[in-house]
């Protein structure tokens, strides 16, 4: 379904180009949730970004390729690439709190993608939204609906964000760090709602975290990222119990003890 | 939104109060007496005695104030010491001439520096944006008065559009005064439309950068969408505020305007009035003044209100 191909992004804000992300190379099926692993600056984000088709900075330039159902999202035309943002392609972001705009209702918010895509029905739309509210494990649908984002908690907003990503039933979510701004009960809450998104829906999930214990728990493949190449890949229980490389090691030697032994 | 608006007219009025107590109390300290000065010559301390009992400045300091404040309510800010009118007779008419002008160069910032500010905004870096980046420098930097002296220069004595110092009173010809009054209105316009296309321009390309717009991105928005559905209502809100604070500017800069144009407005007035210490004037046209600029910065407020749900909301909490 994606098939990233040597995507390299340079930036270019001094006099020499600084590599960012250099000689990715992946792929994901359908339905499979791969999580990205790495400390800050590793490159991951930008790699979500760009299969998102949300870097698009004067001083930033993409080489590769980015391959999704046939489409190559580093040269396709713009308005080709928005026909997917939002209908195939879907993103939530890790602040929760400022992801939202301010002014806008809760349900206007989760219902645009359908909206941007063509729905006109006001009808179907709120039906929709309120049943992805739901689906997305928010009780009182019908408050929050009519509420400003100021208005809930940061969890809810969470909700809120996956709801308004699942809403057109994409076949790619893209979750860049989305617990981080959580606490940890909530965070629990929130990996719940992605494994259980990605077996009702089968939606493939690309999760990206610097929380090793989260990408244990939730995905099947795993690739950890370091300096902007891929260090290691591989089954997700393979690389944890038994990692390869050096980096790999001090990251999970890196996890704090406390939780040990709930990952067992 | 019903609680607020209520709590913000409260406001309004306790403002306003204050204002006219410390008008009043500024100018019954102030030094010289005008009964003294209204005989000039003429004075004995006898008729200054019976002019001052005439006068009412005898009173106690509250029933005087009480008296003036009263008058207020039903449009009666006692009479003028220099002439024998009353001081709304006086100036009634030049507040509606300072209005209208108020009025015209507000609507042209609305018009001309909102359309400018997207549009720059959203071609930031063309050649467009960068012409009407030195535009603005130039207005920014050149004071009305003068922008004021070179449209008539230009205009008036050049083009011959308009006569420069022919104003035309509004009860002989409406159309020929509104006419009149554009140039002085575009005078005081320009230098503020330049900062309000400056500062929209900022705040939208601000707003762009913050993580909702890349939320709606990711929703398939196009730019233009994006632009209008999600960041213009929050990226307008400073330009508001702006607008606000150049309404009551304009009241003051339309004073040195008028002197420019020839237009015997409020400014020429006031100016009279302070000169021969014709103080029921002055303080009706302070007065006046101070009520302009809380009226419309309680009118930004509910904008503001209406606007962002936010500012209800901390507004409640209080």
């Amino acid at each position: 379904m994606l098939s990233v191909e040597n995507l390299k992004i340079e930036f270019f804000d001094h006099s020499l180009p600084e590599t960012a992300v250099d000689d990715v190379s992946f792929t994901m099926k359908e339905g499979e949730i791969l999580g990205i692993v790495g400390e800050s600056g590793s490159g991951k984000s930008l790699t979500a970004l760009s299969i998102a088709g949300l870097l698009n900075r004067g001083d930033i330039t993409k080489s590769g390729d980015i391959v999704f159902n046939g489409l190559n999202l580093l040269h396709c035309k713009r308005s080709e690439l928005r026909a997917l943002q939002g209908k195939d392609i879907a993103m939530i972001f890790q602040e929760p709190m400022t992801a939202l705009n301010p002014v806008k209702r809760i349900g206007w918010q989760v219902e645009e993608a359908l909206r941007v895509h063509g729905e006109k029905d006001k009808i179907k739309l709120k039906n929709e939204a309120m049943q992805a509210l739901k689906d997305a494990g928010l009780d009182d649908t019908e408050r929050i609906y009519a509420s400003y984002p100021h208005q809930l908690s940061g969890g809810q907003r969470q909700r809120v964000m996956i709801a308004a990503a699942m809403i057109s039933k994409p076949k790619l979510l893209i979750a860049d760090e989305p617990t981080t701004a959580l606490d940890v009960t909530v965070q629990a809450q929130v990996i719940e709602l992605l494994k259980r998104i990605n077996k009702e829906k089968k939606t493939a999930i690309l999760f990206i975290s610097h929380d090793l214990s989260l990408v244990r728990q939730l995905c099947k493949r795993v690739l950890v990222m370091k300096d902007g190449k891929i260090v290691e890949q591989g089954e997700a229980e393979a690389v944890f119990v038994n990692p390869q490389e050096a980096y790999t090691k001090e990251l999970i030697a890196a996890i704090p003890t406390v939780r040990k032994p709930n990952d067992k | 939104m019903a609680k607020y608006m209520l709590k913000k007219l409260l406001m309004l009025v306790l403002t306003l109060l204050a204002v006219s107590f410390v008008v009043f109390a500024a100018f019954s300290i102030l030094p010289g007496d005008p009964a003294l000065q209204k005989l000039g010559t003429e004075a004995t301390p006898e008729k200054v005695e019976a002019l001052r009992e005439q006068m009412g400045l005898n009173e106690p300091f509250l029933l005087r104030y009480g008296k003036w404040l009263l008058g207020m309510f039903t449009f009666d800010f006692g009479k003028s010491y220099s002439y024998s009118m009353s001081v709304t007779d006086l100036i009634g008419s030049k507040i509606f001439i300072n209005f209208t002008m108020s009025a015209l160069a507000l609507v042209l910032v609305c018009v001309i520096s909102i359309p400018i500010g997207i549009y720059t905004a959203k071609h930031v870096g063309s050649i467009t944006d960068k012409i009407f980046t030195v535009i603005n420098q130039l207005f920014m930097s050149v004071p009305p008065f003068l922008l004021g002296l070179l449209l008539t220069f230009i205009f008036g004595l050049t083009f011959r559009w308009f006569t420069p110092g022919g104003y035309v009173d509004y009860r002989d010809n409406f159309i020929g005064f509104v006419g009149y009054l554009i140039c002085p209105a575009v005078a005081l316009a320009l230098p503020k439309c330049a900062m309000c296309i400056r500062l929209l321009k900022a705040n939208i390309l601000e707003e762009a950068k913050k993580d909702y717009a890349r939320t709606a991105y990711s929703r398939g928005n196009s730019t233009t969408s994006m632009l209008y559905r999600h960041i213009l209502q929050n990226a307008i809100m400073p330009t508001i505020t702006f607008i606000g604070m150049v309404v009551a500017d304009m009241i003051a800069s339309g004073i040195i305007i008028e002197q420019v144009f020839g237009i015997p407005g409020l400014g020429r007035s006031l100016l009279a009035a302070i000169s021969t210490r014709d103080y029921p004037v002055v303080m009706a046209i302070v007065m006046l003044i101070a009520a302009g600029i809380v009226i419309i910065s309680t009118i930004t407020d509910l904008i503001y209100a209406w606007m962002d749900p936010r500012v209800r909301v901390t507004d409640k909490s209080e």
